[in-house]
Formats: structure tokens, C-alpha cells, sequence
């Protein structure tokens, strides 16, 4: 079965994508490449972020404060810029978590009952 | 918040930001790269998939941009490289655009320098909209000064006041033993005067109670400027002593550097004197003013209520001394502002018809600017600009400009306040403090923001609307649209010059009225007339007969000086009088006690009216026979003669001082003298008598020399002269008696200067309005005016065409500003002397020379309209 392509921006719901991100940073910085690395694999490719979508995206919640970008070196010595979580990040990452398990779970209500 | 701020960083910095991003695009890229090879593809293949994967780098770029700029930042940044890219292509509007634009708002950040400086920083006190100044009054005189006695009744005796002090700020006394004797200026006040005033001294303490009194130890207060001048600013000042007319005082504090109430730069308790006879006495007023500060919510209507009732009582307590007194007062800020506010009101006034015309002007060549540009602008609408967009880059262009001519302004101004001081009128206070601040800064630029739109508007609007599209296809020459531009340019240069006239009038009135002033005839000579102040200290010089040998000898060694043709003394000099008194006269009809007839008291040397080349009217002057023990003359003005003796000789009738009531001695009248004009040009004289010094010695008195020819090296000869008699006393207000006279009339030249300068400004910025009009106007005529001439019209045919055209814009200009000069006549009236503010010969020289400088501005455009060769004119089609 071909890996299911992420959906394109104009049907993902741009906070999604800003919670699977926050949550991938959430562990420890990572650069661009190993965000939609990480995203593909823990989903079993099932999850395809397309960089057209990613770096965008990165740059908003960079404006928005929840991430700081620096420059560093990667294990074999190449630059790469590195995104870490910021405390406002953290809290935001906080919050969509709480309401998307509410979300889920009245999803799954739905489902269940309909 | 956070996020707006970022934004902001983002943009400034988004060179950075995008060279950031491009360079994590390709190590994306790199990394794709390897795991596609690690995956077994080959190199070309590989690098091919990773592009593809990586998708359109130019996208992501993209839409990252538009996550770091700000559309009307960005704009606006457009619009102002725009702006200065269409200004640098035509610099001779620019220029003359940015230098009108400099002249009007340089006028009024330079006004507004000196308004704010003068008006709105008047008073450097705490709450000092509450505080008032106090006088007395008589029936002859709306003000003179405060009884000591009456205002210790004020004390506690009236419910206005939260505390009311007293001060006499005129006096001065001699400085000994700090180096060179030196008179300085100096006031005495009541022990609460700086906290009535809420001032707390820079250092030091300031007056108690304790100190205001008969017998206290003797303590002064000086102030900055003194402190820094004789201490050098030292911190150690206080409790330092100094000398003053004899008597050791001790510093006890020094006053803030913008405390000047008067010009006394030392301070002393007045109630140290209380015992003098001057103090002591209830029907003498000397030199004091009463200043008091208002209860909450006291109105001046309550005080004066007030004030009516304890004179009522203190009449009837007092009836021989307060018969005829009454008080009054008014708030300190109006006191101190009396004489300039109207000026500086006039002045304000006429800086903003300045700016009015220099934004017609500029509205005027932006109007013809945008003929030319008229295509271009169609151009822009055509490839789908909006109008809104295109007004806002035209007023971007505008306030461009302006913003440019008030930066230039602004330096024109700081260079016009400087000018301003160095005129230094005397009587405008404060005058050295002012000084461009931030506040000016703001008004500079704000006024040069509202003047761009002010005169961009229109323009703006203007080159909008209309037909694009036939501007466009007839190359911007649009005929329809050029004929709606001139009307709306010719009613400007309408406005223009209806603006210039108000102001060409105003001015006008002034220069009149100064000059009927300074040839008022001052009644004395003043040429070549030196003159400066000996005041004796009391310590020293306690009796009349030890001051007369001073005084004696002096003149004797003044005369003796080379060069020196008269010399003289006399208590007050022909600009000013500082003694009046009310005076009973024999013989004529008894007054109602308090209301005689105040008249100037002088007391002079015999040769005083000689020297001054005063005429003797009638009887004898002062004579070296007049001696103290002689029988006691006086001698009376030509005015007090015409006032009081209409029906025959006053020579051998009496006067004595005071009410009809008083114990003086009745003094006969020798002789009638030519009256001067001792309180200023402007004022009727009120009258003098004159006294001998031999017979009314005071411890002060004017010495005057006149010299043959200039007065080059007399001024150190007289102080040798005063210095081998006694090298204590100094000769001090050193200076010429023109200078004097001069001063008297320093502020009616300052406000005719600034007028003068603005409405030359006026009429310098009209006569380019009417040039680029008329310019405009034979331009948009060029086939016309060629088509008559070719059809045979003569040259001069044309050339009248012109005039007429100019002489009808500048006839209803002047109209309809000569309206406007009547109606608002009226605020200049106060300023005017011995002209009407409706002045028929002003109104028709200022219309007539407004009228021919017009003519000249046209004159050039004119000429070319009537040179103009029709074949070439019709070949332009």
C-alpha cells in the first residue's frame, strides 16, 4: 500500500499540524528535516508532511513564540537549524492536547452511538 | 502582542531571515538526497527525487515572505522612494516647494518657540494660576504701591487669601568689600514671599518669620545669576557674608536658576526697615507690591469683594492717611503678560497666514506639476492602480515635501530665534530661556505633517479625477481638465494675495505708528548725553548735608573732564519717573481728600534743564541761589501750567505737597519749564514739579555729561571722578540717554520688525504664486495666444491680455483682503499709536504696491506671451 499523502494544507487543520510539531519538539530540538523524519516514522508513513507545509509553518509558530530557532551542528558535522520548544510552547502544546482528547473522544462518542 | 513585535523584528530583519531559510531548504535537500541513495538510487537520480520531494522551494520562500512584511510598511517605504525619486527629477520645484514650505513653518515654529517660552512658562512657581499681585488706589491713579502698615492689615484680615506677602523688587543696593563696589539690583520682601510663591530655594533655606523683623539678625537671599557671577556657583555660599549700603548681611540661601520675579539679584527682609520712615508711615506707598495666594475656589470678584470691605474699614480707621485709598489686583499671570500677550497674539496670528499662503503656493505648484504628471498618473490608473492608492503616494509625495521644508524651517527658526535675542526687547520677560525643546520639535513636526496634507489634499484629489482617458490620449495636455486647474489656481492666487494684503496692512500700521512714535518730540536733547546712577549707602552717607558735599563735588569734577560742555544730576531721567505724589494747589478750589492730582516729583541740579536743552517757559529755572537755607522754590512743567493755571501766571502762586490737610510747607513757583516726555512716547506727560537738590537732597541721583561730539572715552572719567571721592560708591545703569530713549520704544520696534519680516515673507512667497500662475496660464495658451497673433493681434494687445488677467486676480485679491485687513483691524488697535487701524493712506499704499509687485511677477510670462512666435506656437500642436 503507497504511504497515504498527508492532506494538503487547505484541508489540514492548520493547529494539527502545529500540535504534531510541538509534540515532535517536545523531547528535545530537532532541525526541519528530522521533524517531518520523525512525524513519517512514529506514523508509520502513514503521516506525510509536505515541506511546503512544515516550513511555513515553522515560521509562524516562530513569530508566534512557541519555538526558537539557532544554528547547530548535526552528529556529523553539518549546519542545520535547530527548533526547541519554548515555555509558551509548552503551555500551547498543553492546551491542544487536552482539547484534542476531548475532540477524540467525542468523535469517538459519535461513532460509537451513530 | 508578542506576535505583532516579532512581525515587526521579522521584517526588518527579512534579508536574513531569507538567506536563513534558503540555506535550511538545501541541507532539507541534502539530507533527502542521501536516504534517497541510501535507498539505492544513483546520484543524478537521487538528487532529481529530492528535488521533486522537496517540491517548489520558491513557494516555501514565498510564503514564508509573507509572513515577515507589512503590506503598508512596505507601501509607504514604495511611496517615499517614489516620492524622492520624482522630487530628485524635478529639483527646481522641489526647491522652491521646500524653501516656501521652510519660510511659513520656520515663521511659526519661531513664534511658537518664543509663545511657549513667554506664555506657557510665564510663571516658574507652584499652582501659580492661583496667585495675584495687589495694589493700591487713588482717584488720580488706577495703581500705586502698597502701604506697609495697610498690608500688615491685610494680614490675617482677609478671608481670600491662604497668605499674602509684600515685596519691593526696584531697589538696589551698594555691594562693598567682595572686590569692586558694584550696585547691584535688589528687593526687599516680607519673610513669606517664596513660600507664598512655593519657590524653594536651590540652596540654602529661605527667609522665616523670625528673620522679618525690626532688629533681626540682617540675612539675603541672592540669586543665580549673582551666585554664579560674584561665587562662581560655590556651594559653600551660604552663611558667607557680604556687604550691602554699609550693613554686613549673612547668605542663608540661593534661589533656583528661573526664579526672577524683578531684576533684584539680592534679597532682603523688608521688615528690617520697618522702622523707616518710608515703611512706618501709612500715607506712603514705597515701591511695594502686594502678591497673595487665592483660597480654593476664591474668585478675583470675592477678593475684590473682599478687599472693598477692609478698605471701607481701614478708610474710616485711618481717615487722614487711607482718605481716597482703596485696593485692587489681578492675576500675576496677566500682570506679567500685560504688555506683550497682544503682541505676541498679532505675531501668532500673522505666522499662520505665512504658512495659509505658503501652502497655496505649494498647492499652486503642485497643480502645475500635476499637468505634467497627468499622464503618467493615468498611466498607473490604466494598469489597474487604485485611486486611494494613488492619492496616498501623491500625499506621501506632499508630506515628503513638507516634512523636508520643516526640518529646514526648524533650522531656520533655531538660527530666527537667535535674531530674536539678539534684538532682546526689554520688556518681554523671559525672553533668555527660550530655546527649541522637545515641545517645539513636536510642534515643528507636527505642522509640517498637517501642512502636507493641507496642501496636498486638494492636488491629490484633483489629479484623480476627471477624464483619465482623454488626458491620456491627448498627451497629457487635457484642455478641460487644465482649464479646471487654472480656475482653482487663480482662486488661490486669489486667496494669495488677499492673505499678503492683511499682513502688508498690519504691518504697514505698525511701521506707521513707529515712526510717528519715535518722532515724538522726547522734550529734551539726547545727543552726545551721557548718563549713570550714584546711589549712596545710608550707613555712610546719613545726613542731606554729608550727601550734598558728594554731590557737590562730583559735579565740579565731572565739568572739569576734557570734552565735557554741561554736566548735571537729577533724581530721574526724561524716559521715566519714578516719584509722584499728590499735590494741593493755593488758591484753586479744594478737592475731596485722596483725590489731588498726582503729578511727577524730579529733583534736579541747576544746570539739569540747561544740559538737557529744556527751554525755560516763563520766570527763572533752578538756580545755584536756591540753597538750603534760602526760601524753598519750585519750578512746574508747561503741562502743569496748562492744566492748573489756564487763567494766568503760575509764577509766585504756591503748591504744597500732599492734601490741603498736610502739615507741608506751601513752596512757591519760580519759573515753568518745557514739558518732556518722561513716561514714555506714547503717554501724555502727566506733569512734573522740580525741586532744588540743595533744598530736597535724596541719596540718589542721575549724573549726566554732555560731551562735543561722541561720547568715546567719558564713561571711565566719570567713574575716576566718582572714585577719588570715594572709591566705595559705584556709577551704575551706565549709558547713553539715547540708548535710553531707545529702550522706551524697544518693544513697538520688535513687534514692527517681526511683522515687517512676515509680511515681506508674504509678499515674496504671493509674487511667486502669482509668477508660477500667470507662467502656467500663458503655457496652457501657447496655441491661442499664437493662433491671435498669427490672425494679426498685436503684441501688445497680447501683452495687455496678460495684465488685465493679472490685475483682476489681484483687484478681487485685494478686495477681498482688504475686507479681511478691516475686520480684523480691530486686534491691532492696542499696538497702534496715533494711527487708526482703518488708515486710509496704509490701505491704499499696501494695495498699490501690492498691486505693482504683482505686475513685476508677471512680467516675465507676460513678455513671453508677447514675444511668442506664432509659427512655432502652432507647430507645437
Amino acid at each position: 500500500m503507497p504511504p497515504a499523502s498527508f492532506p494538503s494544507k487547505t484541508e489540514l487543520l492548520r493547529g494539527t499540524l502545529d500540535m504534531l510539531v510541538l509534540k515532535t519538539l517536545a523531547p528535545g530540538p530537532m532541525h526541519g528535516y528530522g521533524i517531518a523524519q520523525h512525524l513519517q516514522q512514529v506514523s508509520r508513513d502513514v503521516l506525510r508532511v509536505e515541506e511546503g507545509s512544515l516550513y511555513p509553518a515553522l515560521q509562524r509558530m516562530r513569530q508566534k513564540g512557541w519555538i526558537k530557532a539557532e544554528w547547530k551542528q548535526t552528529p556529523n558535522n553539518q549546519r542545520a537549524r535547530y527548533y526547541r520548544l519554548t515555555t509558551a510552547g509548552r503551555k500551547q502544546l498543553g492546551q491542544e492536547e487536552s482539547s484534542f482528547a476531548q475532540v477524540l473522544a467525542a468523535i469517538a462518542l459519535v461513532m460509537r452511538h451513530a | 502582542m508578542i506576535e505583532r513585535w516579532n512581525r515587526l523584528l521579522d521584517f526588518l530583519r527579512r534579508g536574513i531571515l531569507a538567506r536563513e531559510l534558503d540555506e535550511e531548504l538545501r541541507f532539507h535537500q541534502r539530507q533527502l538526497e542521501r536516504s534517497q541513495r541510501a535507498a539505492g538510487l544513483n546520484e543524478t537520480d537521487a538528487a532529481h527525487a529530492a528535488r521533486r520531494l522537496l517540491g517548489n522551494r520558491t513557494f516555501i520562500s514565498e510564503e514564508a515572505r509573507a509572513m515577515w512584511s507589512f503590506a503598508w510598511l512596505e507601501d509607504l517605504v514604495h511611496d517615499l522612494r517614489y516620492g524622492l525619486r520624482s522630487l530628485r527629477r524635478s529639483p527646481a520645484f522641489a526647491g522652491v516647494a521646500v524653501l516656501t514650505l521652510a519660510l511659513g513653518i520656520g515663521a511659526n515654529t519661531a513664534i511658537f518657540t518664543v509663545v511657549n517660552g513667554v506664555l506657557f512658562k510665564a510663571l516658574p512657581y507652584g499652582d501659580a494660576g492661583r496667585l495675584v499681585m495687589l495694589w493700591e488706589t487713588t482717584k488720580d491713579a488706577p495703581q500705586i504701591f502698597v502701604a506697609y502698615p495697610n498690608y500688615l492689615d491685610w494680614r490675617g484680615r482677609m478671608q481670600s487669601f491662604d497668605d499674602v506677602a509684600l515685596y519691593n523688587g526696584f531697589g538696589s543696593f551698594n555691594l562693598t568689600g567682595m572686590g569692586d563696589a558694584e550696585r547691584v539690583k535688589g528687593g526687599k520682601a516680607t519673610g513669606n514671599l517664596f513660600d507664598v510663591l512655593r519657590v524653594h530655594p536651590a540652596l540654602g533655606r529661605g527667609f522665616r518669620t523670625t528673620d522679618d523683623a525690626v532688629g533681626a539678625e540682617r540675612v539675603a537671599i541672592i540669586g543665580d545669576a549673582f551666585w554664579k557671577r560674584r561665587f562662581a556657583a560655590d556651594s559653600g555660599v551660604i552663611g558667607k557674608r557680604m556687604t550691602l549700603d554699609g550693613f554686613s548681611y549673612t547668605i542663608v540661601g540661593v534661589l533656583p536658576p528661573r526664579v526672577r520675579l524683578t531684576e533684584a539679584e539680592v534679597w532682603v527682609p523688608i521688615g528690617l526697615s520697618a522702622n523707616a520712615e518710608q515703611f512706618r508711615q501709612r500715607e506712603t506707598h514705597p515701591g511695594t507690591i502686594g502678591l497673595a495666594r487665592l483660597k480654593a475656589g476664591v474668585t478675583l470678584e470675592r477678593m475684590h469683594a473682599d478687599l472693598d470691605a477692609l478698605y471701607r474699614q481701614l478708610r474710616s480707621d485711618y481717615p487722614r492717611e487711607n482718605a481716597g485709598i482703596n485696593a485692587s489686583g489681578g492675576w500675576l499671570l496677566d500682570q506679567v503678560l500685560r504688555g506683550i500677550r497682544p503682541a505676541l497674539y498679532v505675531l501668532a496670528g500673522a505666522v499662520g497666514l505665512v504658512l495659509l499662503i505658503a501652502c497655496a503656493n505649494v498647492a499652486n505648484l503642485l497643480l502645475g506639476r500635476a499637468s505634467s504628471r497627468q499622464r503618467e498618473i493615468a498611466l498607473r490608473v490604466a494598469i489597474g492602480a487604485r485611486g486611494g492608492r494613488i492619492v496616498r503616494q501623491l500625499l506621501t509625495e506632499s508630506v515628503l515635501l513638507s516634512l523636508m521644508g520643516g526640518a529646514l524651517g526648524t533650522a531656520l527658526a533655531w538660527g530666527g530665534v537667535r535674531v530674536l535675542l539678539a534684538l532682546r526687547p526689554s520688556n518681554i520677560p523671559r525672553l533668555a530661556e527660550i530655546g527649541l525643546d522637545a515641545s517645539v520639535l513636536a510642534f515643528a513636526l507636527g505642522i509640517s505633517v498637517l501642512t502636507g496634507i493641507a496642501f496636498g489634499l486638494m492636488p491629490a484629489l484633483q489629479s484623480t479625477t476627471g477624464d483619465l482617458l482623454a488626458s491620456l490620449k491627448d498627451g497629457g495636455r487635457g484642455a478641460s481638465a487644465g482649464r479646471n486647474r487654472l480656475k482653482l489656481r487663480s482662486t488661490l492666487m486669489v486667496a494669495e494675495v488677499a492673505l499678503a494684503l492683511v499682513l502688508l496692512v498690519g504691518a504697514g500700521l505698525l511701521l506707521r505708528s513707529f515712526e510717528k512714535l519715535v518722532n515724538v518730540d522726547p522734550g529734551v536733547d539726547p545727543h552726545n548725553v551721557t548718563v549713570g546712577l550714584v546711589s549712596l549707602p545710608e550707613a555712610k552717607y546719613p545726613d542731606p548735608s554729608r550727601q550734598r558735599a558728594l554731590f557737590t563735588e562730583l559735579l565740579a569734577r565731572a565739568k572739569a573732564i576734557p570734552r565735557v560742555t554741561d554736566a548735571a544730576l537729577a533724581s530721574d531721567l526724561p524716559v521715566t519717573s519714578n516719584w509722584q505724589s499728590g499735590v494741593t494747589f493755593e488758591g484753586l478750589p479744594p478737592v475731596a481728600p485722596g483725590s489731588e492730582p498726582l503729578l511727577n516729583v524730579g529733583v534736579v541740579s541747576p544746570e539739569w534743564f540747561s544740559t538737557m536743552r529744556m527751554r525755560i517757559v516763563a520766570g527763572r529755572g533752578i538756580e545755584a541761589t536756591d540753597v538750603s537755607d534760602g526760601p524753598a522754590v519750585m519750578v512746574i512743567s508747561a503741562s502743569v501750567a496748562r492744566r492748573f493755571y489756564s487763567d494766568g501766571n503760575p509764577v509766585g502762586r504756591r503748591i504744597k505737597m500732599g492734601r490741603a490737610a498736610s502739615s507741608a510747607p506751601w513752596i512757591t513757583i519760580v519759573g515753568v519749564v518745557s514739558d518732556v516726555q518722561d513716561s514714555g512716547p506714547s503717554i501724555e506727560p502727566r506733569g512734573t514739579i522740580y525741586f532744588p537738590i540743595a533744598q530736597n537732597t535724596p541719596d540718589a541721583l542721575w549724573l549726566a555729561v554732555r560731551t562735543a561730539g561722541p561720547a568715546a572715552q567719558v564713561v571711565p572719567r566719570m567713574r575716576e571722578a566718582l572714585a577719588a571721592i570715594d572709591k566705595e560708591v559705584p556709577l551704575a545703569s551706565v549709558g547713553t540717554l539715547e540708548e535710553r530713549l531707545d529702550g522706551s520704544v524697544a518693544q513697538p520696534k520688535f513687534s514692527m520688525l517681526m511683522l515687517g519680516i512676515f509680511a515681506a515673507i508674504a509678499l515674496v512667497l504671493a509674487a511667486v504664486g502669482i509668477y508660477g500662475v500667470i507662467s502656467y496660464s500663458v503655457a496652457q495658451r501657447t496655441h491661442e495666444i499664437g493662433l491671435r497673433i498669427a490672425l494679426g493681434a498685436r503684441r501688445l494687445d497680447v501683452l495687455m491680455m496678460v495684465v488685465r488677467q493679472v490685475l483682476v486676480i489681484t483687484a478681487i485679491g485685494i478686495v477681498i483682503g482688504g475686507a479681511g485687513a478691516l475686520a480684523t483691524g480691530s486686534l491691532l488697535t492696542g499696538l497702534l499709536f496715533g494711527v487708526r487701524a482703518g488708515d486710509p493712506v496704509t490701505f491704499a499704499s499696501v494695495s498699490i504696491g501690492l498691486a505693482l509687485v504683482a505686475l513685476v511677477a508677471a512680467a516675465v510670462p507676460a513678455l513671453r506671451a508677447a514675444r511668442l512666435d506664432p509659427v512655432a506656437a502652432l507647430r507645437g500642436e
